[in-house]
């Protein structure tokens, strides 16, 4: 019934609010399926919090009044469309309502409190908590949150959590994958910010360090490995793909994945789980066992965690970064070429989205690493990608190439700032408060984002003599070593050590392309272009000349030309015809810079949101649209 | 030193994160969220014993230990954790392995000397011998991995003292290097079979195109 009320409400779900609540609620969808898990909340809140609730009724009820009609319409469509599990209508709100609403009305401040709401949504305890982590998020995201938000945003997702995986059958609950993405991610992201927030000892007050010693295990490192990996045993995800891969037919999977692993919410929660797994492995400084997370997972374009575009280049930064901290440069290199062509082909698309900014600012980092990476391991790379990187940090990339002492602080203030913020699961003694001052005082020194710094750069200083090494060989094809040494005005065995750093310079374990396998797995590789061998005082040195590559070059313009043609082919010709014929697909082939790539792109029926706006300049109308849908015209 | 030391680059990364002589139990558990309970250092421990008698090295379940450490504050077993450590400079089979550095980070993800002093217990006099060995495992392994090879042994010989001199005599190195695989000593020089990294030749690598490549294309001419 609630598919039907918004059967075209996903044209633009906004306009098609309900007018009243009362008659858009369809009898029996509010006997969901989960409502006993409600009655067990309800239950547990009043007791609790019974006279609280009658002392603030007043002010309450109050307080609603206050709330702008907009919201409260939204908050009833959007409980309705929750009960519901209309998937489209959920996403439609969660994207676009929810932050249309925000930049109309708390752009500056919090969004009501849950409690002011509950009587809109009949007292959904599971409605409220959603609605309660859309709005930490949004205090995390635009305002300071402060200590309580802090300790809510946590209880608030554990509720949530618990409910999910403490029920005594599978939630029949239904949300969108961004949505659940989104989730987890940020479930993440809070954990980070409260650890570096409680790291920092200065800036509490003494009514903040009574909070942290009484309550240590909020946002302990224990209970959020404990949240992902109950989701992950949970929804037996791992034993999911593992059976995928081996082939097995749905119905076999179905049965591997048990009453909850089958249903979508907890597949996807799984899954994604296993995504920021790898993430927090990372943080806390185990790169082997973040990627050991991911050994079902397979790294390929069909993957789930390639349908959500802040999903996919999360994976890849992260997957690159710990390829990059076992020194495993080619493949950190391939992990981020892969994001960042992604990216920059997706970019067109996204630009709306809130999370653009915290997504392009990560393929930021991801250029930075891919200098570190492709100096200490030189090998060919995507021709754009390098270019852009040469864009944005050309000139570092060139100091690095020197080598020599003065590359070192390049390399330090580059992998700083791209680095994730390394965090440690030990917190500060809050709990015996005559510790603490010695504590601060003591671990600055520990900072655990310097300390890998200092950990990944003491690599970097060993092959510093690399470059100089390489460049001198280059330029013969047999030189004595006393000649060399005497060349490079320095001592033979010194030279001979040298040679050895380069040497190992030039190796490193790379995982085969479509070998499949655990991440880790790998193959003894030679990078760079250059080697050499040495019999008795000969030095021989062997190059390895590629070949200058033609055929992607080709391929991606004759592909280009076949879609020229396509577009010109379903373009209108220039002449004269009756107006609304003409009109087909190319009505978005105006939207300008991106050029004909995008338009012709989205025309061929790829990206939804390029087909909407498609179809509402059609419906605008004829002459507009057939001038500008007109490839001649430009 | 066993004398069937193999000195040639392992060729993947397999017996690297899933050794063969790794038992069941330990694969098991240091792949299941069991690896958390703390119960399990012991057992664990147990392996690391055995790793080091045998001459093995098993990174993944050492680093369990250290996370087991880096969790559980009170589980301040300094020798182990020195075990580990040295184990992971010693058994590098290359100089760009990054087994030492990985263990290191764990193992340093502590808390400052004053709070490991403070909770010790009084009757414990025992010094904090991590932050004592650290410094000087650091340094030699640099020097490993600048191929410093010279001031390495002065490093550790430093350290050692006696018993770890040079070899005895000359046929005594000739022994030592002869027993090692593919190695042989002729006249002055020490003459190291091929082993891939010592046999380099010049090449060219040509383009190499994919039918999968080309799909759009012809997809495209055939309609």
């Amino acid at each position: 019934m609630a598919q039907q009320y918004y059967a075209d409400a996903t044209a633009d779900p906004e306009s098609l609010l309900p007018e009243t609540m009362e008659s858009a609620a369809p009898a029996g969808v509010a006997t969901g399926d989960y409502e006993q898990y409600i009655d067990d909340h309800t239950a547990g809140d009043a007791n609790n919090n019974e006279d609280y609730i009658k002392e603030m009724e007043e002010e309450r009820q109050q307080a609603l009044a206050a709330v702008p009609e907009d919201v409260k319409k939204f908050i009833g469509a959007f409980h309705q469309a929750i009960l519901g599990n209309d998937s489209a209508q959920i996403s439609a709100m969660y994207e676009g309502g929810w932050n249309r609403l925000t930049q109309q009305y708390y752009a500056e401040s919090e969004w009501p409190e849950a409690e002011l709401l509950a009587p809109l949504v009949g007292g959904d305890q599971v409605f409220l908590t959603l609605y309660r982590e859309l709005y930490f998020r949004h205090v995390y995201a635009k305002l300071e949150p402060n200590v309580d938000d802090r300790f809510q945003s946590y209880e608030n997702i554990c509720e949530l959590f618990n409910l999910l995986l403490n029920s005594e059958e599978p939630v029949a609950l239904d949300l969108p994958i961004q949505w659940l993405w989104d989730m987890l991610d940020e479930f993440v992201y809070q954990f980070q910010s409260f650890t570096a927030w409680r790291a920092d000892i200065a800036s509490k007050s003494s009514e903040e360090q009574q909070l942290l010693a009484d309550n240590p295990q909020i946002w302990s490192c224990y209970s959020v490995l404990n949240v992902l990996y109950s989701l992950v045993q949970r929804s037996a995800i791992n034993e999911q793909l593992a059976a995928e891969h081996a082939g097995s037919s749905a119905e076999e999977v179905a049965q591997i994945a048990g009453p909850y692993g089958s249903k979508p919410l907890y597949r996807n929660l799984g899954y994604f789980s296993l995504i920021c797994l790898l993430r927090v492995h990372l943080l806390i400084g185990d790169p082997t066992l973040a990627l050991q997370t991911l050994s079902n997972v397979h790294l390929s374009s069909e993957a789930l965690f390639t349908k959500i575009t802040a999903c996919h280049v999360s994976t890849y930064y992260h997957v690159g970064f710990a390829y990059m901290s076992l020194g495993r440069f080619p493949d950190a290199v391939k992990a981020f070429v892969g994001a960042l062509i992604y990216f920059n082909r997706m970019k067109s698309f996204h630009t709306r989205s809130y999370q653009y900014g915290s997504i392009s600012r990560q393929c930021d980092r991801m250029y930075a690493l891919l200098a570190i990476c492709t100096t200490l391991a030189p090998g060919p790379v995507d021709e754009g990608t390098m270019s852009a990187m040469r864009e944005k940090y050309g000139e570092q990339l060139l100091t690095m190439q020197r080598g020599g002492e003065d590359a070192l602080p390049v390399y330090r203030e580059l992998y700083l700032s791209a680095a994730p913020k390394f965090l440690s699961p030990i917190a500060p003694p809050y709990e015996t408060p005559d510790q603490l001052s010695a504590y601060a005082s003591e671990s600055e020194a520990l900072d655990p984002h310097t300390r890998h710094a200092d950990l990944f750069l003491s690599g970097v200083h060993a092959s510093l003599s690399a470059p100089t090494m390489r460049s001198f060989l280059k330029l013969y094809t047999t030189i004595d070593a006393k000649k060399l040494a005497s060349f490079m005005d320095e001592d033979e065995d010194d030279v001979l050590e040298k040679m050895m750093v380069l040497k190992s310079a030039n190796r490193t374990f790379g995982s085969r392309e479509g070998a499949g396998g655990s991440l880790l797995d790998g193959e003894r590789m030679v990078v760079g272009n250059l080697d050499f061998t040495i019999n008795g005082d000969a030095v021989s040195v062997a190059e390895t000349t590629t070949n200058k590559r033609y055929a992607g070059y080709f391929i991606r313009n004759a592909e280009h030309a076949q879609r020229v043609l396509e577009t010109i082919r379903a373009a209108p010709l220039p002449i004269t015809r009756p107006a609304g014929q003409s009109v087909t697909t190319q009505g978005d082939a105006k939207s300008g810079a991106a050029g004909q790539r995008t338009a012709a792109g989205g025309a061929r029926g790829g990206a939804p949101v390029t087909g909407a706006r498609a179809g509402q300049t059609a419906k605008a109308g004829g002459a507009a649209g057939r001038t500008s849908g007109n490839p001649w015209a430009r | 030193m066993p004398s069937t030391t193999s000195v040639a680059p392992p060729k993947n990364a397999q017996e690297w994160h899933n050794p063969s002589f790794r038992p069941e139990e330990i694969n098991a558990l240091i792949l299941g969220v069991d690896r958390y309970n703390p119960s399990n250092v012991g057992f664990l421990e147990e392996y690391l014993q055995t790793q080091i008698e045998n001459g093995q090295h098993d990174l993944f379940a050492n680093l369990a230990i250290l996370k087991l450490h880096q969790f559980n504050l009170n589980m301040t077993n300094q020798h182990v954790v020195i075990d580990i450590l040295l184990l992971a400079l010693t058994s590098a089979p290359t100089i760009d392995s990054q087994d030492f550095n990985l263990a290191l980070a764990l193992a340093l993800d502590r808390p400052p000397a004053s709070i490991i002093q403070a909770n010790r217990d009084d009757d414990d006099d025992e010094e904090d011998e991590v932050a004592l060995v650290v410094p000087y495992l650091k340094k030699c392994w640099s020097l490993l991995r600048e191929c410093r090879f010279r001031e390495f042994w002065q490093c550790w010989k430093q350290e050692e003292g006696e018993g770890a001199d040079d070899f005895a005599s000359a046929d005594e190195a000739k022994a030592f290097v002869e027993g090692v695989n593919g190695w042989q000593v002729s006249g002055e020089n020490v003459a190291i079979e091929g082993n891939g990294d010592n046999d380099v030749k010049s090449s060219v690598i040509k383009e190499h195109v994919e039918l999968k490549q080309l799909s759009k294309i012809i997809g495209a001419a055939a309609v």
